[in-house]
């Protein structure tokens, strides 16, 4: 149905998004498109709705049955935009409008499109959120009454609203929690039973191996390997990308793809892939590889295998590290602690009964979806928020005690590590002066500044001719590590590190997890490891706590969590995590 | 982008000779203006450029003396309104909710007020001096701009690098002068070179009214006796009305090409590739 060839894509800026890119979509078939940031996927889903900036020029063709897509500009669009093809937007949840009815959004929609009078559009609408799983009473509900997956629901139903063949979903599970994302899929995939074809665009590899029938995996703009979802991957990036998904299991080994993707204008006429290829050979520097069938699968590169072992640096295991926990007290300690927040209307519970030691040598991961209260937990402990109750104390001080001066010394003997490196390095200050930030505002005398922002960046895993760039000059990897030397300098007992990894690309999280869990190791430094990946929290913590609605609803070791987890929420977390890590390993040998 | 450069070249340019003049020209007459040295109604000469007005004075004095008078008064109005607007819009950002509610009340009821009638009334009661008429001006134009600084604060307040050197245990102090300063300082430019077009234009307003000094030269007292001793009834006005309203004009122009210049290049939303 969607058949496309050769397909180019070059921005106004001369270089390349997209390059000879083919694939096909079916009828009733759901294809994925995955990829990391800046891969070239969501460029693609711009070109079939003609979204692309002006200026940008296509080349080869993108063809739904007789209608050929590419070529086309401003007024040649009305009819197939909606019509034909339907769009779930990135985002699309935040981008219902928020004073106006869903009923009256949906109407539109179905106006818009098909000549239908104002009674037969709202019965329409009833019906597609009907074809949503979403009760006809939300026809007049206000967006904000919705929760974040019912707004992704509602999102759907409007790309179905034009009665589309194709419809195109750009990340339309990012930001879900785990839960309400496996229901996103459950809901694509029986979509499938119409006679509409599905393009799924999305970074996140696992969950689209679970609902689509084919993957196309993209790599610095080009297609390196697309194959039946289920069947073995074969290009080592794939594989890379798999591998990279931490599992559950402890004994699975977790690793990280070195390096990042080139840009486009680095790109020479090898392998893109090759400078962080395990199986490098010279001829992929100097030939570019054609796709080529492998088994079910086309794979666009010289040594497809999908057994041979990939020589990544592993990440190290956990275990360990708890040595020195009856020598020394704890770092800190929370005892009853809780937190409401009072607007004029209401009151809302973000915390209650928090108990918690932190250890030194010791990785402590708090677990739970968005709103579960961990980063008000984080706000706590760096004494940036008063608990409205219970105690807590860091490095033997009370902080209800401490006030001002007293109080900000305390946090120049912790660190936090955020979860946006993009905003959280001021852009004007150099990596050397980023890093000697927290000894300037502690007071360090200068003179000692130089050597401890080495030692930092050679704690964070950074190279140390990067201390002259500025972020903009770098990748969203290294800027985390910039953000953990950072926290690192000041010399804390306690390393708080926010959803640390959340906004980097699957390929290097583990690179990260790995640095922590060797400080830890190496230092005795106590971490804080905020997450809602349970996976990650599994490969890269000591102890863990479930939090959930503001509760510890669960408390232990990684293996007793994951092996025998609390009825209730728990119980859920760990399940849904289990059918989004379902698909059969990549070490193994595929299906 | 280039065209927008380019003006705002031409208009810095403009404003560093007109502030020349204002500087060195008084000087170079040697003359304060006042002197009866010529016919009464005398039009233009080769000696006399723009000729003299009822009272036998130089108008070509007068144009040069009034440039003092009038960029004295914009430079005046700009530096209190914006230091008055840095310091409300910066309290009003970092103040306990109820103190910064209060302050943007205030804001409001400032903006409220009915600009012009107030304007009049002030200048009539207080006073025609200068300090006095920059004050008044001052304190109707502040109100705008504290809005757009405490805007400014807030958002700055909210960046991540803000965040994460409070968690590092900076200062008040050093968040302001590291973190906060660098982004709500630009904002002041333009604030700056708004409010010195305004109060050239009001004052020029007040003192054709004839609420202005009238023993001071300044381009809204030429047009304000222009007016009253009957220039506009003959071919008078050429010289007498138009070299000062031109004055003006121009000026005020050249704060705008200025004004615009600087929010492109500070406007990261405004400022393409180049």
């Amino acid at each position: 149905m969607l058949t496309i060839t050769d397909l180019t894509i070059t921005y106004p800026n001369g270089h390349p998004a997209v390059q000879d890119v083919g694939f096909t979509v079916g009828a009733g078939e759901i294809v994925a498109l995955a990829g990391e940031t800046g891969s070239g996927k969501s460029t693609i889903a711009k070109a079939l709705l003609g979204l692309l900036p002006t200026g940008s020029t296509v080349t080869g063709s993108a063809r739904l049955d007789d209608l050929e897509l590419a070529g086309r500009t401003g007024h040649d669009w009305y009819g197939v935009r909606g019509r034909r093809i339907g769009i779930v937007p990135q985002g699309a949840m935040t981008g219902l409008n928020p004073v106006r009815r869903i009923g009256d959004q949906l109407t539109e929609s179905v106006r818009v499109h098909t000549q239908a009078s104002r009674a037969a559009a709202t019965a329409r609408a009833v019906d597609l959120l009907d074809q949503v799983r979403l009760p006809a009473n939300t026809i007049d509900a206000y967006p904000h009454q919705l929760s974040g997956g019912q707004r992704q629901r509602v999102a759907i139903a409007l790309a179905l609203a034009g009665e589309p063949q194709l419809v195109v979903a750009d990340e339309p599970t990012t930001g879900l929690d785990l839960v309400t994302q496996n229901h996103i899929l459950d809901l694509l995939a029986d979509l499938r039973t119409k006679d509409v074809g599905l393009l799924l665009i999305s970074h996140d590899l696992p969950a689209l191996r679970g609902v689509a029938d084919r993957i196309a995996v993209m790599y610095a703009g080009t297609l390196v390997e697309s194959g039946p979802a289920r069947g073995a991957a074969h290009h080592p990036y794939t594989r890379g990308l798999l591998a990279a998904m931490p599992s559950l299991e402890q004994d699975t080994p977790w690793v990280s793809i070195p390096g990042t993707a080139p840009a486009r204008a680095d790109l020479g006429a090898g392998c893109p892939f090759a400078p962080r290829c395990p199986w490098v050979t010279a001829s992929c520097h100097t030939q570019r590889p054609v796709p080529a069938p492998v088994g079910n699968a086309t794979v666009a590169c010289h040594h497809p295998s999908d057994d041979r072992p990939l020589l990544f640096p592993p990440a190290p295991t956990s275990g360990g590290g708890v040595g020195s926990r009856q020598a020394v007290g704890p770092v800190a300690t929370l005892t009853g602690v809780g937190h409401v927040y009072r607007s004029r209307h209401r009151q809302t519970v973000a915390l209650a009964g928090v108990d918690l030691h932190l250890w030194p040598g010791e990785i402590l991961g708090v677990v739970g979806e968005s709103g579960s209260g961990k980063s008000t937990l984080a706000q706590i402990l760096l004494g940036l928020l008063r608990p409205s109750a219970g105690r807590v104390e860091v490095a033997g001080n009370d902080l209800s005690l401490l006030r001002g001066r007293r109080l900000r010394a305390i946090r120049h003997q912790l660190g936090f590590v955020a979860q946006d490196p993009y905003s959280a390095l001021h852009p004007a200050m150099t990596v050397a002066q980023l890093v000697a930030e927290p000894l300037r505002i502690a007071g360090t005398p200068r003179h000692l500044h130089a050597a401890r922002v080495t030692r930092a960046l050679e704690l964070a895993g950074l190279p140390a001719d990067l201390i002259g760039r500025r972020p903009d000059q770098l990748s969203g990897g290294q800027r985390q590590r910039v953000a953990i030397a950072r926290a690192l300098a000041g010399d804390p007992v306690l390393l708080i590190a926010d959803e640390a990894t959340s906004m980097l690309d699957v390929s290097t999280r583990a690179g990260i997890a790995a640095t922590l869990r060797h400080l830890a190791e190496s230092t005795g430094l106590a971490v804080l490891f905020i997450t809602h990946d349970l996976g990650e929290a599994v490969q890269s913590c000591d102890r863990m706590v479930v939090l959930h609605e503001g509760v510890p609803v669960q408390q232990g070791g990684p293996q007793d969590i994951v092996g025998s987890p609390r009825p209730g929420y728990p119980a859920d977390l760990v399940a849904a995590a289990r059918r989004y890590l379902g698909a059969p390993a990549v070490t193994g040998s595929g299906d | 982008m280039r065209a927008g450069r380019a003006a705002g070249w031409a208009g810095a340019f403009l404003l560093a000779a007109l502030a020349a003049v204002a500087v060195v020209g008084p000087w170079l007459l040697g003359t304060d203006g006042r002197e009866r040295v010529a016919r009464p109604y005398e039009p233009p000469s080769a000696e006399r450029w723009l000729g003299a007005d009822d009272l036998g004075r130089d108008l070509f004095d007068q144009l040069v003396i009034g440039a003092r008078g009038s960029l004295g008064i914009a430079l005046l109005v700009a530096l209190a309104a914006t230091a008055a607007a840095a310091l409300v819009g910066g309290v009003a950002g970092l103040a306990p909710p109820w103190a910064a509610a209060t302050l943007m009340r205030i804001v409001d009821l400032v903006l409220a007020l009915p600009f012009l009638p107030l304007l009049i009334l002030a200048a009539a009661f207080l006073g025609p001096g200068l300090g006095v008429r920059a004050a008044v001006v001052a304190a109707l134009v502040w109100a705008g701009p504290a809005r757009l600084v405490r805007a400014g604060v807030l958002a700055a307040w909210s960046r991540g690098h803000l965040q994460a050197a409070r968690a590092m245990g900076a200062s008040a102090g050093y968040l302001l002068l590291r973190h906060a300063s660098p982004v709500v300082a630009p904002l002041l430019v333009p604030v700056f070179v708004r409010t010195a077009m305004t109060a050239i234009v009001l004052d020029a307003s007040l003192a054709f009214l004839g609420l202005g000094d009238p023993t001071i030269p300044s381009w809204g007292t030429m047009i304000h006796w222009a007016s009253v001793r009957g220039a506009m009834l003959s071919d008078a006005w050429l010289w007498w009305a138009l070299p000062p309203g031109t004055a003006i004009v121009v000026t005020v122009t050249a704060l705008a090409l200025v004004g615009v210049a600087t929010e492109d290049r500070l406007n990261p939303t405004l400022r393409k590739d180049r």
